[in-house]
């Protein structure tokens, strides 16, 4: 009996520790420099992170920034937004890099990076958890 | 200027580099310079015949080296190049030129730019980008299919078409760059284009591309036109990538014909593919057996880390058009039936 009341407490522990991560690893959001006021929708930001759009309404240069290739946020990112997978969307970039045609987006190593980087630079946009976010930065696509 | 490097050396260097650094990236030297690279180191063994260095004692002398480098000029302007070096050849500029974006959808580049040619001509170099070690027959450089680069100016704009997907327009004109040009010839002007539709269906482009290259006999001056034209279909969507590619080539009343389908799917970090590839060097003499060349390659790739690959192929082959094309063996002394196997390991940065 214990030892059953033991598992099944191990399982509720794991099931909520699953369920968490479920939640929290689609739970992004975009955002842009607080100054930033251009239009922004999914479809631009799918252009922007695949390389077809690389400046915004006044000619400036886009600044985009990636969370690393192993964070979940990332990979939920790719799929809703950009419908590949990060894998995909790697060898996307490559091909365009090794062929002369497109710069990839920096990447930061946390969502505190990306936040520091966004609001820090009126051309940046990138995208952090969705709990991550904080009035240093706008939110523009959830 | 020949310049001795340790090829093997560098490749290791870089290797130990993207082992220990697991997600390596570009080196980034603050917003203006970023440096990329790739590299390879092959394996290859023929049964009979010899092709590439090949034959039956093997040859590890397949390997390459390159790094890109990016220099933002301006908001609206960058110099790239790419500089590479092999165990085959000395290190050199492969292409080099500035791209200047007039706006969101035009673009203009001048210098030495890689030849908008097909699917994979602008990043040939590049393996681990590709399915196989031996690119299809069309682009293996003895087939004589695709040109190099061109020294000159190239457009490109982009059109959308809305909800029907888009179009990418490239064209170029200048001087050919060709580092093996055809014997007795001098490569002179290019002019060509490619366009690209990006179709609705996920993953799915349509391409067509056409060079017309004019080139002069040394020993007379006379000038000889030249075609190349390739069109294609490239299909990559979650785990699937599949390729197909028609291409001519026309020199001197002379025409060539190939085509091939390659199909690969990943399971995770194993991604088999299998690829039937088919070459006429000279349609006139389509059923002699050193001028055709049937291909059927399976390998499978092995992503040892996410910008490292291990990859093992073999090539059953029927005819020998291409080790004749590349004059390591003489017309009519060939074996029909042979193998060509390739192990390697790619990566990049």
């Amino acid at each position: 009996m214990k030892t059953s009341k033991a598992h099944k407490s191990v399982l509720a522990a794991l099931t909520s520790l699953w369920l968490a991560n479920a939640a929290w690893a689609g739970d992004y959001v975009v955002i842009v420099n607080k100054d930033n006021a251009y239009p922004v929708d999914k479809a631009f930001v799918a252009k922007v992170f695949t390389g077809d759009a690389k400046s915004w309404k006044d000619g400036s240069p886009i600044t985009a920034v990636d969370l690393p290739e192993d964070n979940p946020v990332r990979a939920s990112f790719s799929n809703d937004v950009l419908g590949k997978t990060v894998g995909n969307v790697k060898a996307q970039w490559a091909q365009l890099i090794f062929s002369g045609r497109a710069l990839p987006p920096k990447q930061a190593a946390s969502d505190d990076e990306v936040k520091k980087l966004v609001s820090a630079n009126k051309s940046a946009i990138g995208y952090i958890k969705a709990s991550s976010l904080d009035d240093s930065v706008k939110a523009v696509l959830k | 200027m020949r310049i001795h490097v340790s090829t093997v050396a560098r490749a290791a260097a870089c290797l130990a580099a993207n082992i220990f650094c697991h997600n390596a990236q570009a080196f980034d030297f603050g917003d203006s310079f970023q440096l990329h690279g790739f590299g390879s180191q092959d394996y290859l063994q023929t049964t009979h015949n010899t092709y590439l260095g090949a034959d039956d004692r093997g040859t590890w002398d397949d390997n390459f080296l390159g790094l890109v480098g990016s220099f933002r000029l301006n908001d609206k302007s960058i110099l790239w190049a790419q500089l590479e070096t092999s165990s085959m050849d000395t290190t050199h500029f492969t292409w080099f030129f500035i791209d200047y974006q007039f706006t969101e959808n035009l673009r203009a580049h001048a210098g030495r730019v890689k030849m908008p040619l097909g699917i994979y001509n602008e990043y040939i170099d590049t393996k681990f980008l590709q399915m196989s070690t031996l690119e299809p027959a069309i682009y293996q450089a003895a087939s004589d299919f695709v040109a190099d680069a061109y020294n000159g100016v190239g457009l490109d704009y982009t059109q959308s078409l809305g909800s029907s997907g888009e179009l990418l327009w490239q064209v170029y004109g200048g001087d050919t760059y060709d580092p093996d040009p055809p014997d007795g010839t001098h490569d002179r002007r290019a002019f060509g284009g490619r366009v690209t539709y990006t179709t609705p269906v996920d993953g799915l482009r349509l391409l067509g591309s056409v060079i017309r290259i004019q080139n002069e006999l040394l020993a007379t001056r006379q000038l000889i036109n030249e075609t190349h034209a390739i069109y294609s279909i490239d299909y990559v969507h979650n785990d699937w990538d599949v390729k197909s590619e028609f291409g001519t080539h026309t020199l001197d009343h002379v025409d060539s014909r190939g085509y091939y389908v390659q199909v690969g799917h990943a399971f995770g970090k194993w991604t088999p593919f299998a690829r039937y590839d088919d070459i006429t060097t000279d349609s006139t003499l389509s059923s002699n057996e050193s001028y055709y060349q049937k291909t059927l390659v399976v390998g499978l790739n092995y992503k040892l880390a996410s910008n490292i690959s291990l990859r093992v192929e073999d090539h059953f082959n029927r005819g020998y058009a291409l080790p004749v094309a590349s004059g390591e063996v003489p017309v009519g002394l060939g074996t029909r039936n042979w193998q060509l196997f390739a192990a390697g390991i790619h990566f990049m940065f």
